[in-house]
């Protein structure tokens, strides 16, 4: 008993560690919204005062009108990705077929492709399909090219339950649908819940594209304001641009606290005890 | 009833009546691909045939077959570039993998409830920064007066001291020591969430076999999620190989051609020199390098997992 | 019947000529011709905004000012501005990609050799020669529009076949600042700006002996190009500017394009393994050894800061950085200017210059282009706005409300705030622009490519990690190699050149 306290005390230790140097650019964040030029340049390191509250005022006016653009690119991407990429996933990890080899072999070969090569031929067939301008247009590529990495995650974890769980239910007469939504999604919960983030903070931080897509400043998201700190022939005004980062943040550290709340959720309750 | 039986039973002889029984499987996934054809393959085949073209980006363009590729592989410094990129890929496999790793057994370790949410949600919010502020705090920790030379300085050992991104042997090791302790999130929640996966019987078996601390991590934990760590391996390997944006914004590739790296060159090609051709030739070459890593990683290891089932 | 229709054609025909009259004679451009529809224009650091509460300075707003004269000559105009936001290493590839989607603004912010070399090239910008030849309107006492543009905003901004993208309106100067304190610690006297550049050496060699970093240098990343090419240009300038007649034999008389360039390093006029050539790269590494430790690794934001908290003695800026000096509450110091000294015979045995070449000319934010695709009507409109816009009257306040850089146009001198200091930075007779003369005397930025590996060979050199024969093996490598690429590009013949 003894030995099992002095063994939780060094995890302890070890994790604080880790923490504090994993949260160490987020301090860094956090105290530079708060300075301004010369506090920034003289004090890099450490928190000053007075506090520069006048860097949020402007960062505000930057943000404020895109926050719920953002919130609305970032929630129906995520949610469209995990449908559609469990889905697809499910298909590949649970079920034999003709071709299947292949056609994984095909999405995974999306994830392959330079990014940056991408740009202009996705930007035409955006532009053929008359959706410049549009959320959609912003939107279904980034699904597109989102799901794929999602699907190849998902099918690693969907692929990793036991068999016997999934006969067992045939046996109690569940279909397709039974199977995936009662067993194959609860059992993979914290990786769904993962997927969901990873997507959603991809499309937050998300730059060159809408700034490509969007013309329309009524659809620009947060990143495009952030952009106006940084000039090509003044100096960037780190305190705003900070400041501006830190509450474009606020709505993904709350949807954060949740996701990490349920991220066990479907584990505990589930039937993973065998 | 079980598709998956009747598929294992006749082998190639009933194709079509597989294909035809298979037939709700492929119906589900036809929005994936419909996506997928629309967005991805099309714009990438255009993208990667324009290779066996001197192209500008815009509209001269010119067949000259696999020039692009021969002038790639006698340019010493596309050399340099592949061999940089090889040495960070190495790297960012290694490090990107076991950090994270440690990160997750840690926590998975842990008693308390509340302490591995407190933890999870610790090593989570990181995610929030944007990539640009992580850049700004490296590039000001590597600079003449960060912390890193100021500490050489304390010790005495201040002849040490440069700056360590326009050095032009440390330029490439500084580059990989960015992000330390390189505890990403996503790598972490997806170690966690296969050690949270794993049954609980197991590990008591193991603690009654006397298979604890790091011998149950490596006899019991690492065989059972070798699935998420091949995973892993496979992202890191596509993200390390694809980067650019990280090291244009450190050191554009430089002193010399110190830290350029093919993704880098692929960029300038396409966006700033207006040689799309080109730049499409070295990112084909990536794709090329990148399918047939993959292949490897999933056939070999996937192998290993069989054998010892 | 028959002749009252013949007369009731004859009187239609009439009316109709008639009417269209006015149609036919309605001027194109100017203040009597119609035009609606709305404009998006890009003016980079013109972009007009409101003021922020953390701004230590007025942001530039005039713009808004000539958007409101020009609507009340056409009130069916509608004019918006984009911020500056999609700038830095963003900004190319939202503008290629924007180009070749047939969806850029309608006027943009494009640098002139950018355009000339790539956008202009690859049909995506449209070539103003048509318009610049003929009247505007707005300018008074010009004969065509292309006489509003003073010679360092006309002549350097074509393409290598007289092509014209850009319609250009100011001037970069970029001086070295230096600290007035430093140099008194150093036992100078810190008014006395240096003539020469054996001066200059001395007063170096002072500044380092007195414990002080003499030159604060960005030699990384990407401002590591943008001070090599500030260097290379001015020191090649020094060795090369009594071949510049000799250079000046295909297009453009009295500027060295591209293509002549090409031609001066075919012909052997400039040769990379000339003892002039190895000098220029051996003096420029000497002025090297005073930079500090760390300029492979300081971008320009670093260098300055090295400067303003007076740790170097002085740094190479840019007209547009006198704003930022002037309200930097971390200088505790007095400034000065003074620009790059002639290079003498008496310090550097090749020097062919009689006055010292300035760095600077018409490569800073007023270099406004049209994308190809605004056609017809709209291309029309978004000329007549150009043509409002360079108009003296309107140049003018816009360039000086903004403060970051001397005007470029006939009539408009420097004014407003930083007017008087950037009035002093203008070259005397005893200097001259390098833009006006020779643009790239030494080729060494043949293209971007081309500017960037050298920039990368210079990098290895200061830092000994090259010999100059090591240099100059592997410039000849990429000369030939740019050349090739250029010739083949722009399907140049240069048979008749060569004799």
């Amino acid at each position: 008993m003894k030995r099992l306290t002095r063994d939780e005390i060094l995890k302890h230790t070890a994790l604080i560690v880790l923490a504090a140097l994993t949260l160490f650019p987020l301090y860094f964040l956090i105290i530079t919204s708060f300075k301004d030029y010369d506090q920034f340049i003289h004090h890099f390191w450490e928190p000053t005062l007075p506090l520069r509250w006048e860097n949020y005022v402007d960062a505000w006016t930057e943000v404020s009108g895109y926050i719920t653009n953002s919130i609305l690119y970032a929630t129906v991407e995520s949610l469209c990705v995990v449908v559609l990429s469990s889905i697809s996933a499910y298909v590949f990890a649970r079920y034999n077929f003709p071709g299947r080899e292949v056609l994984f072999y095909l999405i995974l070969g999306v994830l392959m492709i330079p990014p940056v090569l991408m740009l202009i031929p996705q930007f035409l067939v955006v532009r053929w399909f008359g959706l410049l301008d549009t959320r959609a247009g912003l939107l279904l590529p980034m699904i597109a090219g989102g799901q794929v990495f999602s699907i190849f995650i998902l099918r690693t974890f969907f692929a990793g339950l036991p068999e016997e769980l999934f006969e067992a239910a045939r046996i109690d007469g569940a279909n397709h649908f039974q199977l995936y939504s009662q067993i194959a999604i609860p059992l993979s919960f914290p990786i769904v819940v993962t997927i969901a983030m990873l997507n959603f903070v991809g499309t937050w931080n998300e730059i060159i594209w809408p700034l490509v897509v969007l013309s329309r400043e009524e659809l620009k998201p947060v990143t495009t304001g952030l952009l106006t700190f940084q000039g090509q022939f003044t100096v960037t005004s780190y305190g705003p641009m900070f400041a501006g980062y830190v509450l474009a943040s606020i709505p993904l550290i709350v949807v954060f606290l949740f996701c990490m709340k349920y991220y066990i959720s479907g584990i505990t309750s589930g039937a993973l005890k065998i | 009833m079980s598709i998956r039986d009747s598929v294992t039973a006749s082998k190639g002889s009933r194709w079509l009546k597989q294909v035809k029984q298979s037939r709700i499987l492929y119906l589900l996934l036809v929005p994936t691909f419909l996506m997928l054809i629309a967005f991805n393959y099309w714009p990438a085949i255009t993208a990667l045939y324009r290779s066996l073209y001197a192209w500008d980006g815009a509209f001269y363009q010119q067949f000259i077959g696999l020039g692009n590729f021969q002038e790639m592989f006698s340019d010493p410094i596309m050399i340099t570039s592949f061999r940089n990129m090889a040495l960070l890929t190495m790297g960012w496999v290694v490090i990107r993998v076991v950090f994270p790793l440690l990160g997750a057994e840690l926590v998975f370790n842990l008693r308390s409830a509340w302490a591995q949410y407190f933890y999870r949600v610790i090593f989570v919010i990181p995610m929030v920064i944007p990539q640009i502020v992580t850049l700004l705090l490296w590039r000001f920790m590597y600079g003449m007066y960060g912390p890193i030379n100021e500490f050489l300085r304390v010790a005495g050992l201040g002849h040490l001291a440069r700056g360590w991104l326009g050095d032009f042997d440390f330029a490439l090791p500084a580059i990989l020591f960015v992000g330390f302790p390189w505890i990403d999130a996503f790598n972490f929640l997806i170690f966690l969430a296969g050690l949270i996966a794993i049954p609980s019987s197991v590990l008591e078996t193991a603690l009654l076999e006397g298979a604890v601390g790091l011998r149950r991590i490596v006899m019991v934990d690492i065989p059972l999620i070798l699935g998420q760590i091949k995973l892993v391996v496979v992202l890191t390997l596509i993200n390390s190989i694809r980067e650019y944006q990280m090291i244009l914004v450190m050191t554009n590739g430089g002193p010399g051609w110190a830290t350029m790296v093919p993704g880098l060159a692929m960029y300038q090609n396409a966006f700033l020199y207006g040689r799309m051709g080109y730049g499409s030739a070295i990112g084909t070459t990536l794709f090329v390098i990148l399918l047939g890593l993959t292949y490897l990683n999933m056939r070999y290891v996937q192998s290993e997992i069989e054998l010892k089932a | 019947m028959r002749k009252t229709s013949l007369i009731v054609w004859i009187a239609s025909l009439l009316v109709v000529c008639m009417a269209a009259v006015p149609v036919l004679s309605a001027p194109v451009f100017g203040p009597e011709a119609e035009f609606e529809g709305k404009l998006t224009i890009y003016l980079q650091a013109y972009a007009p905004r409101e003021r922020r509460a953390t701004d230590r300075w007025d942001p530039p707003q005039y713009a808004w000012q000539v958007a409101a004269d020009y609507q009340k000559i056409h009130p069916k105009v509608e004019i918006e501005f984009l911020d500056e936001t999609s700038t830095g290493e963003n900004y190319d590839t939202w503008l290629r990609t924007r180009l070749i989607g047939r969806n850029a603004p309608d006027i943009f912010w494009v640098q002139n050799f950018d355009a000339n070399q790539t956008y202009g090239p690859q049909g995506l910008l449209v070539d103003l020669r048509e318009y610049l030849s003929l009247p505007n309107p707005y300018a008074e006492g010009f004969e065509t529009w292309g006489d509003v543009f003073a010679p360092q905003t006309w002549d350097p901004v074509k393409g290598p076949n007289g092509e014209h993208y850009v319609a250009v309106g100011d001037v970069v100067v970029t001086p070295w600042f230096y600290n007035k304190d430093i140099l008194a610690a150093a036992g100078l006297d810190p008014e006395r700006i240096p003539e020469t550049f054996g001066e200059w050496l001395e007063m170096l060699d002072k500044i380092k002996a007195a414990g002080y970093t003499p030159i604060a240098w960005a030699g990384a990343g990407t401002s590591g190009e943008m001070y090599w090419e500030w260097l290379s240009r001015t020191v090649f300038h020094s060795i090369y500017r009594d071949k510049v007649e000799e250079m000046d034999v295909a297009e453009q008389p009295g500027f060295i394009n591209l293509k002549e360039r090409v031609i001066a390093l075919e012909k052997g006029i400039i040769d990379v393994d000339s003892p002039e050539y190895r000098a220029g790269w051996e003096l420029m590494y000497k002025l090297a050894q005073y930079f500090q430790p760390s300029h492979l690794s300081d971008d320009e934001e670093m260098a300055y800061e090295q400067w303003v908290t007076g740790k170097a003695a002085m740094f190479w800026g840019g007209s547009w950085q006198l704003k930022p000096i002037l309200y930097d509450s971390l200088r505790e110091f007095d400034f000065g200017t003074f620009h790059f000294p002639l290079i003498t015979k008496e310090c550097f045995p090749y020097a062919a210059a009689d006055k010292a070449g300035i760095m600077g000319g018409p490569t800073a934010a007023f270099q406004y282009a049209i994308p190809s695709h605004v056609t017809g009507k709209q291309r029309e409109l978004a000329v007549d706005f150009l043509m409002f816009l360079t108009a003296p009257q309107n140049a003018g306040p816009f360039i000086q409300d903004a403060g970051l850089f001397a005007p470029g146009i006939k009539g408009v001198e420097p004014g407003g705030e930083t007017g008087t200091l950037i009035a002093n930075m203008m070259p005397n007779p005893r200097q001259e622009f390098l833009e006006l003369v020779n643009r790239d005397p030494a080729a060494v930025l043949l293209t971007l490519e081309c500017r960037q590996q050298t920039t990368r060979l210079f990098q290895q050199y200061a830092a000994d990690r090259l010999t100059t024969d090591q240099v100059i093996q592997q410039l000849k490598g990429i000369h030939s190699r740019t050349i090739r690429q250029l010739l083949s590009e722009n399907q140049w013949d240069l048979s008749e050149y060569m004799d």
